[in-house]
């Protein structure tokens, strides 16, 4: 069925504003208020009216039809000839806004466009298809959808395995490479074999090698951290630095929303999105739903979304990942530079122009900048403090640190700005890491490219259930575990292209983490044996030199971890945590038992998502949706 | 939008960052070389003139005496100062080492106070005229040669002071690790440093801008907390293992200082005999005088901090874990010039010269009278023909 509006009888060349005032769909102060923010962003005048809910899309686009001169077709009841589609690329559609609808019986091609369909654009088109075309015309809207329903195996098939496709070893889908298998087994063998024959030689061996690994990995967390402090002050982007962007120059802006069973904090996104000080006709925002998430996107439709945001659903299939369905985004998004927040994050208004600023001055090699991440009810529970102060120190102290260092970053859950063009030559998402942006992070080192920091916050829900912080946090290790596989795939090969430093900082930080959340149960463990049996029964069993190690553990590698993390929360200025960070000891042991179900679901279920519930928080006033 | 994120202006730490002296980090390890070159020579010819000094001697004997590789770690009842002791364990030549690593320090400690005064935009003629008052005066070439672990508990102190200055007054975290961090060590050098380390804390409590608002003094605890945490998680780490190894929470802390706590006379006696004693020390210190005065006209509440410090050596001698009185002077005289105001006014300045005249002939001339140990040290050196009369 097509449905196809008749053309117009005579040719209307009435500028857009007087045509939709001559229609009484736009009063002349609307208008004159429009032209004054089109003289400012330089935007068109028709984005300016739909975006700020003036006027609607499907109105502004049958005005503009009809100035046009061509008919206009209503795609969401026109069937498309699926035929047409066979050879063309479903990104290049997107870009340039139009899609062939229906053979016509002059052999001809019915083709459906966004643009003013000018004669050069019709010959372009035509010879892309190889056949006459006659134009009308649509929405964005409309051939965004129809691209979305015409290419859902395609796009899923390229969000899905695209990665895998482009560069094998870099993909998560295979836990182990067969060496990695190899090696594991070996290093299993012989441990088990050691313990066997010389059980307390072993003992002995381990614990030294634990306990050296453990305090080279805090000391390098610790020099990271001071080195990240001399940063403090140090802005990267000023309040100047944004307020000298001119409106004019700000390019299109798409943001990711993934979002999936969260219908409690769906209509607070768009608050919170709202409040980005940024042009809205130069904003794009996907919301990124699950085929199967009604509930969520019930919510979303109840919120009344501004026209800003579109509402994608991700085809159905396996993994069902969040980066899966970032990939999706990023195939639809036509912004230059692009970013991800998840549903319930509160990014400080003026985060997208710091993040411009910062790719300005960057060289093309960053490709992304990542803005810190903090919580908005902090105050909650002991969960929430101990997670503020985890969060203060790693993107306050940490992240400014190894940028500073110039050592790989592991990017932090959301927040993330990327160049949209260097985001899709590095493949995008891997669906099947669970830590899909630390793994981008790292991969973007490896492949010689640059991560950055800004200092904008994004105010994101601590979690405050303790099921559901094991179940978010043994998910990250996973991830981690994950990331440092793939990228020791190659060991050698990474030395030469990142350089030994930047090697060591990443196997140090992605590897050491999970592996010290591993140890701390042993650890704890053998510390309580020796406090039993004193110290001459231990005399026995460990020499000096690996009880220095352990000792220099216990009291110097808590006690930097501890310190840094207090000072993280000093200067996020939530004094009243400071001394929370004596409890840190404990808090590592929930990171142990969830680093344990970590290792268990990278054996048996490798690529399982644990989904994190939000929208937990009893905090009112962190809250927006409670009375 | 101010959120708890906006970073604060702080142009204070940015100059600390950006207006380093010597600018490169190449030119300021010359300087600090330069600088240490002639007390590594002194330290030499001390040597010489009158064998190695008995405290560098005995912190040696105390370092090699240790099993520090066996299984059984009950010597860690004998091992306080564990910095000082690993040190002396490590740097090789004795005490000869120590004296030569402690004219090394020295290079250190004057390039960092010359860069801390020309931060406070005192002009380098002045800095360098400053820190000569104290750098060529007998009691700190003593210290420096003959008394290895209180020039670098000295110099740790010295470096913890300018960190907490910054870190009170413009809120830089990275000044408030580097006083925590500097006190900690310090009271791992010597357990004298304690009190410096309270002191600080408390200082933070009383010594900010903007004094009444709720938040403000939770922020004033909470710098008191991350000032004085390292301090005392070293002293309650060594104090745990010592108790673990040897049975005894504070047997090497007893054997460090074995005064400890025993106030000879009775507590009063003691105070008022402590008191006393610093009154004395403080006759050496015209400068520390000055800058108290100083600092009590253009902002009385900070004058608090050289009362507090001088509080301090009052009450290292009366718990009895005190610095030697040489040191006490070096100390007085480095902590004076750490505490000294932005700005000077020429007249400021003038006055200070005179101090600095002053601090110079009393160190030369009141040797006998206050530092006998120093005035020894001194004629063994002249007797022996390694200084000029």
């Amino acid at each position: 069925m097509t449905t196809v509006a008749a053309p117009p009888q005579a040719r209307r060349t009435e500028p857009l504003g007087t045509s939709l005032i001559e229609r009484g769909l736009l009063t002349h102060a609307e208008l004159e208020w429009a032209l004054g923010i089109q003289g400012v962003t330089g935007s068109r005048l028709g984005s300016i009216l739909i975006s700020a809910g003036l006027v609607r899309r499907l109105d502004v686009y049958r005005v503009l039809s009809e100035s046009w001169n061509c008919p206009f077709v209503d795609l969401t009841v026109t069937d498309i000839d699926r035929s047409l589609l066979v050879r063309l690329d479903a990104r290049r559609l997107a870009d340039e806004l139009w899609i062939p609808v229906q053979r016509l019986s002059d052999g001809s091609v019915l083709v459906a466009t966004a643009e003013r369909p000018e004669r050069g654009r019709a010959q372009a088109i035509a010879a892309v298809l190889g056949l006459p075309v006659r134009l009308v015309a649509t929405t964005d809207w409309d051939i965004r959808r129809a691209i979305g329903q015409c290419f859902a195996d395609a796009i899923l098939d390229e969000a899905t395995l695209g990665l895998w496709r482009r560069d094998e070893d870099h993909s998560a889908r295979r836990v182990l490479s067969s060496v990695q298998a190899v090696v594991a087994i070996a290093v299993v063998l012989v441990t088990a074999e050691a313990f066997l024959i010389a059980p307390i030689g072993s003992t002995v061996i381990l614990s030294a090698v634990i306990g050296v690994g453990f305090l080279v990995s805090v000391l390098f967390k610790f020099i990271v951290c001071m080195v990240g402090s001399r940063y403090e002050y140090a802005e990267s982007v000023s309040k100047d630095d944004i307020a000298a962007l001119s409106d004019n120059e700000l390019p299109l802006y798409t943001i990711l929303v993934p979002a999936y069973r969260e219908a409690n904090v769906v209509g607070a996104l768009m608050a919170n999105l709202s409040r980005l000080e940024y042009p809205p006709d130069k904003l794009e925002i996907l919301l990124l739903l699950e085929a199967d998430d009604a509930e969520t996107r019930a919510a979303a439709i109840a919120a009344k979304p501004p026209e800003t945001v579109t509402i994608v659903t991700v085809p159905p299939g396996q993994p069902q990942t969040k980066p899966k369905a970032c990939n999706v985004g990023l195939f639809l998004a036509r912004g230059e530079f692009l970013v991800i927040y998840d549903a319930e994050d509160r990014p400080e208004p003026d985060q997208l122009k710091a993040a411009l600023v910062a790719f300005a001055r960057a060289d093309e090699r960053q490709v992304c900048v990542q803005a810190a991440l903090n919580y908005f009810n902090a105050g909650e529970n002991a969960l929430t403090r101990m997670f503020t102060l985890e969060y203060s120190f790693w993107f306050d102290y940490m992240l400014p640190g190894l940028e500073a260092m110039r050592l790989p970053i592991p990017l932090g859950g959301t927040s993330n700005h990327f160049r949209t063009d260097a985001l899709r030559r590095l493949g995008g998402w891997d669906p099947f890491n669970v830590t899909e942006d630390a793994d981008l992070g790292i991969r973007s080192a490896a492949l010689g490219e640059t991560v950055g920091v800004i200092s904008s916050t994004t105010f994101e829900e601590a979690n405050s259930a303790y099921g559901n912080f094991i179940r978010q946090r043994s998910r990250w290790i996973k991830g981690y575990l994950q990331t440092t596989l793939v990228h020791l795939r190659h060991p050698v090969e990474l030395v030469r292209t990142t350089g030994w430093t930047k090697t060591l900082g990443f196997a140090l930080l992605v590897g050491g983490t999970p592996l010290s959340f591993l140890f701390v149960p042993p650890l704890y463990l053998l510390f309580a044996i020796t406090m039993i049996i004193g110290p001459k029964s231990v005399a026995r069993f460990f020499p000096g030199w690996v009880l220095w190690v352990s000792v220099a553990c216990l009291i110097v590698g808590n006690a930097m971890m501890i310190y840094v993390s207090m000072m993280g929360v000093f200067k996020r200025r939530r004094y009243r945590l400071v001394l929370w960070a004596l409890a840190n000891p404990f808090y590592w042991l929930l990171h142990s038992i969830a680093a344990y179900k970590a290792l268990w679901q990278l054996i048996v279920k490798p690529h399982y998502w644990e989904k994190t519930e939000h929208g937990l928080t009893s905090d009112t006033a962190a809250r927006p949706d409670l009375p | 939008m101010a959120s708890p994120a906006t970073p604060l202006h702080a142009p204070t730490f940015l100059r600390w960052r950006q207006e380093r002296w010597p600018r490169t980090s190449r030119t300021r390890w010359v300087v600090r070389l330069a600088v240490a070159i002639p007390f590594v020579a002194l330290a030499d010819l001390a040597n010489a003139a009158g064998g190695p000094s008995p405290d560098n001697l005995a912190l040696h004997h105390q370092a090699t005496s240790l099993h520090w590789v066996g299984g059984q770690l009950g010597w860690i009842a004998h091992a306080y100062p564990p910095l000082t002791l690993s040190a002396a364990r490590l740097f090789p030549g004795g005490a000869q080492g120590l004296a030569i690593a402690g004219g090394l320090c020295t290079g250190i400690l004057v390039q960092l106070t010359i860069e801390r005064l020309l931060l406070r935009a005192i002009p380098f003629a002045n800095a360098a005229v400053l820190t000569a008052g104290v750098a060529l005066t007998p009691a700190f070439w003593f210290v420096a040669s003959q008394d290895f672990s209180a020039f670098l508990t000295l110099s740790l102190l010295s470096v913890a002071l300018t960190g907490l200055l910054d870190f009170t007054f413009n809120r830089s975290t990275e000044s408030g690790f580097i006083a925590g961090i500097g006190f900690g060590l310090a009271t791992m050098c010597d357990l004298a440093a304690l009190p410096f380390a309270v002191a600080g804390a408390l200082a933070t409590l009383f010594v900010a801008p903007q004094a009444k608002a709720v938040r403000e003094i939770a922020r004033r605890r909470a710098a008191a907390t991350v000032v004085l945490f390292p301090s005392a998680a070293a002293l309650a780490g060594w104090a745990f293992l010592q108790w673990r190894f040897s049975g005894s929470w504070t047997e090497s802390f007893a054997r460090a200082d074995p005064m400890l706590f025993r106030f000879p006379g009775g507590v009063w006696v003691s105070l008022a005999r402590a008191a006393s004693s610093v009154g004395h020390d403080l006759v050496f210190a015209p400068v520390l005088v000055a800058a108290a005065a100083l600092l009590f006209v253009r902002r009385p509440s900070s004058s608090v901090a050289c009362m507090a410090f001088v509080g301090c050596v009052i009450a290292n001698r009366w718990i009895g874990a005190p610095f030697s009185g040489p040191t006490v002077v070096v100390l007085l005289g480095v902590v004076a010039l750490v505490l000294l105001p932005e700005r000077l006014k020429a007249s400021e300045q003038a006055v200070l010269w005179v101090c600095v005249a002053l601090q110079v002939a009393i160190a030369y001339g009141g040797l006998h009278l206050g530092l006998p140990q120093v005035a020894d040290w001194t004629h063994r050196l002249i007797a022996g023909g390694h200084l000029p009369h």
